[in-house]
């Protein structure tokens, strides 16, 4: 913040003080009497918790666990109350609060995605380190998302670690498995190229055996690929430095056998443009047999599939490979505070209401949404859905995750990603064409910073 | 347009008794006094809000600018607009619009001349072309998605009526997403077309149109041979109210229809710009961007006025 | 006239009528297809798009935009907001367009050529550092920050038109009111505001469907659930469901209710004003 904006900020800060003065005089209330005790309104925004059940519309917010939590906090700190918001899906919502943060009218308190979706708003966002103890580090886990350069204890922590997404893996209907052939309690093939006529053979039976969504074309399947072709972390962070290029070899042969997905016989068209509950919709359906998902799919397919419902990793690239039998996840969402609040304190509480041990242990209880972070809480006797545990099992193993790399990308080389992605998809441009546009745009942004 | 700007002002004159005695030049003085201050108010919200802010995109748009920060790169974002192809796309998309208005002129024309026929129910159609006019362009451009959605109602029919092949991801592919874009402004701006077209040709005498129809003019001839050139005022109109949208309204549209995908190929130059300062921050770029967009939309709303001017004379 | 030339007529003006019906079937089905899917399932819309509503007493749809949009208050800041910004447009505008209309002062072309060439600002170009002024000022997410655009940008369009009604107003009368020494702030309210009501009908019209149908200005500067307008609400409806087709149709056909009942109420003034000046 430069001190011109500052003064303006603090001005502004003494106007608004008076004018509440003098409303409060008018109005002949002792509320500004004792300034500590004033009644406090939060502002959160929200974009990774469930508020709605798309099998039962008429599920009011107040039915899901985060507006619970919300209220038991309000209950407790009388004269606190909480505004939750649900603004639009992503990347809209990074928009808007970005908006709003030039004019430091964000949200107080914005649960979103960690990793750079985070850290490319970090002008915005309050360090945290002064407000987490070294009992929030033990008991909570994923603070390597929520921390410059992804290493706690040496970069800056801007979140706190909000849940785990699982591992993402393939959904499938075993039905319609079953139907084709296809055992559906067994691992499925070990590469992409013996995993393909496994697609020959469901298709064969009738049914579309994938589909895929806007985001999940390229979060759940490309970038799970890439990134094992580059062995993991340390090979994104060369893509993203320049020392690597997208349209290297390994890279390129992992687009141009993606793209072959978009097979008709494969996928069910119009990928670029399905949103992801959509895609979910026509899994339920039976037009298609496998979705690629993460752990917070599980209660809405569960309700729309019954016993019907599996999960198989998805298949490794190839046998070269080193992070074998993997899959794309982890902690990738966060509570963050914005650096412009005026109510700090109470933002923090507010978190720490939501991360702490007896809500953790009612979120892990309500089964919705993504898994919990924790680790004074016993998940195995309270998860009533044996797909979370297994979910859970999974991402406790490090050398079978890769964390998500869009989180990993820089915000504008994943938003390149995605758009490049669907003209790629639809073979309107070559695989050649989109590895080198994500070169371009990565140099474009090395140049700039 | 000079004279029917002049037309029926009235030029100052002492019209008060007690005015008169003062020398000609104070009353004229206090008339146009009276009249700057009339305009005030109105030149200072348009300066302030309208006119002052292009200056600061004029600035800025040397510089990098996240909304609080700026420092001077001289012409670096000109420079990327032309070099990174941005520019050369942004156009392309906005003239394919601009392309479009032909296309919609003559169907209103020709929906026009047939409704002046007079068949049955003739104003009854009339008000029903012009429901979707009525509506706005956000709930005109989401139908329009949910109609040609890959598992929509359009490919459904496709299927159903056994035409399989030609069902396609509509929005997914550049041509077929901008065939989308294009019938939904059609779809929206027929009934506009057609009404402005009806209420000339309903002040024009009929006794041209009728004696045209006893020579035995099929109705082409009558269409080109004389409607046109009746409306003609007409149709510069709507060109001129069609051209201005393409390149000050079509962020809506695509918003609604396509998000400006895929791969930007159907984003225009308001929707990069919108990108570019909210989703990237990159408030210097977006700001070079304006200014070319000032530059193109006010040079050919002046080109207009100019064919408008010597049309007018002809 | 022969026979056969009748029969010519009678098949031409059959096919007139035929290709009339259709587009107009075109104009209206869509808007049919939207009413229907308001009482679908997301379930039933997937399974097939195509057809009909297993449960015409299915309303979830409306129940959704009931419970998590507040509807009623996004109607009331709509129709707060365009007041608001009208009574400003035509505080601005009403004297302006007369005094270019009536009054010959110098720079008057120059001036007003200035305040025409205004209507051809694309807005994004304003609004971005509007933007970063309003967010200095504190007055982002603030009902009057739309009033105030939205007054802004209605008044060249507003001049405009006025003016060019204003032109055509009797000049013995104004003269007459001069004589009686009525003075011009008391002649602009007493004489000529009553003769162009009409025209400011029109004016009206044209704005209040600009503003009921603008997106960008709202999106931009409005945050909060509580201050936003109809339109914004509803283009949110699709990223916040994530591709609910009939729950966003719903939403569509509540944004598409009052402009219909108005223009069915209003349908002469409307059209007489798109007429005039349809700038979108």
């Amino acid at each position: 913040m430069t001190t011109k904006a500052h003064s303006i900020q603090s001005r502004r800060r003494v106007l608004r003080a008076g004018a509440g003065a003098a409303a409060g005089l008018a109005l002949g209330l002792p509320r500004i009497r004792r300034a500590g005790a004033a009644d406090v309104e939060l502002t959160m925004w929200q974009m990774i918790f469930p508020v709605t059940d798309p099998n039962d519309k008429s599920k009011k917010p107040e039915d899901f666990w985060i507006h619970q939590a919300i209220k038991r906090f309000e209950e407790a700190n009388p004269g606190t109350s909480v505004k939750l918001e649900d603004p639009p899906g992503a990347p809209e919502t990074f928009t808007k609060y970005r908006t709003a943060s030039i004019a430091k009218n964000g949200p107080d308190i914005f649960a979103t995605w960690s990793g750079h979706y985070m850290l490319d708003m970090k002008q915005y966002l309050e360090p945290l380190d002064p407000y987490v103890t070294t009992e929030d580090r033990a008991r909570i886990f994923g603070w390597e998302a929520a921390t410059e350069g992804f290493k706690p204890g040496e970069g800056t922590t801007y979140g706190i670690p909000a849940g785990t997404d699982g591992v993402v893996c393939f959904f499938t209907n075993k039905e319609l498995l079953q139907k084709a052939g296809v055992d559906p309690e067994a691992p499925l093939p070990p590469t992409f190229d013996e995993f393909t006529a496994l697609l020959d053979q469901i298709k064969a039976s009738g049914t579309t055996p994938l589909v895929l969504s806007n985001q999940s074309f390229v979060y759940h399947t490309l970038n799970y690929w890439t990134a094992q072709v580059v062995n993991g972390a340390p090979g994104l962070q060369e893509l993203i430095d320049g020392k690597r290029n997208f349209s290297d070899p390994t890279t390129l042969e992992v687009a141009r056998k993606w793209a072959t997905l978009s097979n008709k016989d494969w996928t069910i068209p119009g990928t670029p443009t399905m949103e992801e509950s959509q895609a979910a919709q026509l899994l339920f359906a039976g037009k298609a047999a496998m979705i690629t998902s993460g752990a917070w799919f599980i209660r809405d397919a569960r309700v729309a599939l019954g016993d019907k419902l599996g999960m198989v990793k998805i298949p490794d690239f190839n046998a070269d490979v080193t992070i074998k039998d993997a899959g794309v996840g982890g902690p990738g969402t966060v509570y963050v505070v914005s650096n412009y609040s005026e109510k700090k304190d109470a933002a923090i509480a507010l978190i720490k209401h939501l991360v702490s041990k007896e809500e953790q242990e009612k979120r892990a209880t309500a089964n919705e949404g993504a898994l919990i972070n924790v680790n004074d809480v016993d998940y195995t006797t309270l998860y009533n859905e044996p797909l979370r545990l297994q979910q859970q099992q999974w991402v406790s193993d490090p050398a079978h995750v890769i964390f998500w790399p869009d989180n990993v990308y820089p915000f504008e080389l994943i938003t390149e990603i995605i758009q490049r992605a669907q003209t790629a998809w639809t073979g309107d441009s070559s695989p050649e064409e989109f590895m080198k546009q994500l070169d371009q745009k990565r140099d474009e942004l090395l140049g700039k910073s | 347009m000079k004279n029917a700007f002049d037309a029926g002002v009235t030029v100052a004159r002492p019209a008060r008794a007690g005015l008169l005695r003062l020398p000609a030049l104070r009353i004229e003085a206090r008339t146009n006094l009276i009249a700057y201050l009339s305009l005030l108010p109105a030149f200072a919200l348009v300066a302030a809000l309208m006119w002052y802010p292009l200056g600061v995109a004029l600035y800025h748009s040397f510089t990098e600018w996240d909304g609080l920060n700026s420092s001077w790169v001289g012409l670096q974002n000109y420079r990327q607009i032309v070099k990174t192809g941005d520019l050369r796309l942004l156009l392309r998309n906005n003239l394919i619009f601009l392309l479009s208005i032909p296309g919609i002129l003559a169907i209103s024309l020709v929906v026009t001349v047939l409704l002046y026929e007079g068949v049955a129910g003739s104003r009854f159609f009339r008000s029903v072309y012009y429901l979707p006019t009525i509506l706005s362009t956000v709930v005109v451009g989401f139908l329009m998605k949910s109609l040609f959605w890959s598992q929509g109602l359009v490919n459904s029919l496709f299927d159903t009526l056994g035409l399989g092949s030609g069902t396609r991801d509509w929005l997914g592919t550049a041509n077929t997403a901008f065939m989308v874009l294009i019938l939904a402004f059609y779809w929206q701006t027929l009934g506009q077309g057609v009404l402005i077209f009806l209420s000339t040709l309903a002040n024009i005498s009929t006794d041209i149109l009728d004696a045209a129809r006893l020579d035995g003019a099929g109705w082409s001839q009558r269409l080109v041979q004389i409607i046109v050139p009746l409306l003609r005022p007409a149709i510069l109109y709507f060109s001129i109210v069609n051209v201005v949208w393409v390149f000050v309204g079509v962020f809506t549209l695509v918003y609604a229809v396509t998000g400006g995908g895929p791969a930007y190929q159907t984003t225009p130059m308001d929707f990069m710009i919108y990108l570019r300062a909210f989703q990237s921050d990159d408030l210097g770029y977006a700001s070079a961007l304006s200014v070319i967009l000032l530059v193109i939309a006010t040079g050919v709303a002046w080109a207009q006025l100019r064919i408008f001017d010597r049309m007018e004379t002809e | 006239m022969t026979t056969t030339s009748r029969a010519t007529t009678f098949a031409v003006r059959t096919l007139i009528f035929v290709v009339l019906a259709l587009i107009a079937f075109a104009a209206v089905a869509p808007l049919g297809y939207m009413l229907v899917n308001t009482v679908r399932t997301s379930a039933e819309y997937i399974i097939d798009p195509l057809g009909w509503p297993e449960d015409l007493t299915y309303f979830d749809n409306y129940r959704v935009l009931y419970y998590n949009f507040d509807i009623l208050r996004l109607f009331f800041n709509t129709l707060l907001y365009i007041v608001l910004a009208q009574s400003v447009s035509f505080v601005l505008s009403v004297p302006a367009a007369f005094a270019f209309a009536k009054t010959n002062f110098p720079y008057r072309r120059t001036l007003y050529l200035f305040m025409i060439g205004s209507l051809a600002i694309p807005p994004i170009t304003f609004i971005v550092p509007d933007y970063v002024l309003f967010s200095r000022l504190g007055w982002v997410d603030r009902p009057w920050a739309i009033v105030l655009l939205w007054a802004a940008t209605s008044v060249p369009p507003s001049v405009f038109l006025l003016a060019a009604l204003m032109r055509g107003l009797p000049r013995e009368v104004l003269d007459a009111s001069k004589v009686d020494g009525a003075s011009y702030g008391r002649m602009l309210l007493g004489v000529v505001l009553p003769m162009s009501v009409p025209g400011l009908i029109t004016v009206t019209i044209f704005n209040v469907t600009t503003w009921w149908n603008d997106l960008l200005i709202p999106l931009i500067f409005l945050q909060s659930d509580a201050h936003k307008t109809v339109t914004v609400a509803v283009a949110g409806i699709f990223g916040r469901y994530n591709g609910d087709f009939p729950l966003l149709m719903t939403g569509l056909l509540m944004a598409s209710v009052p402009p219909i009942v108005v223009y069915v109420g209003l349908q002469r003034y409307i059209q007489k004003g798109l007429v005039i000046g349809a700038v979108k």
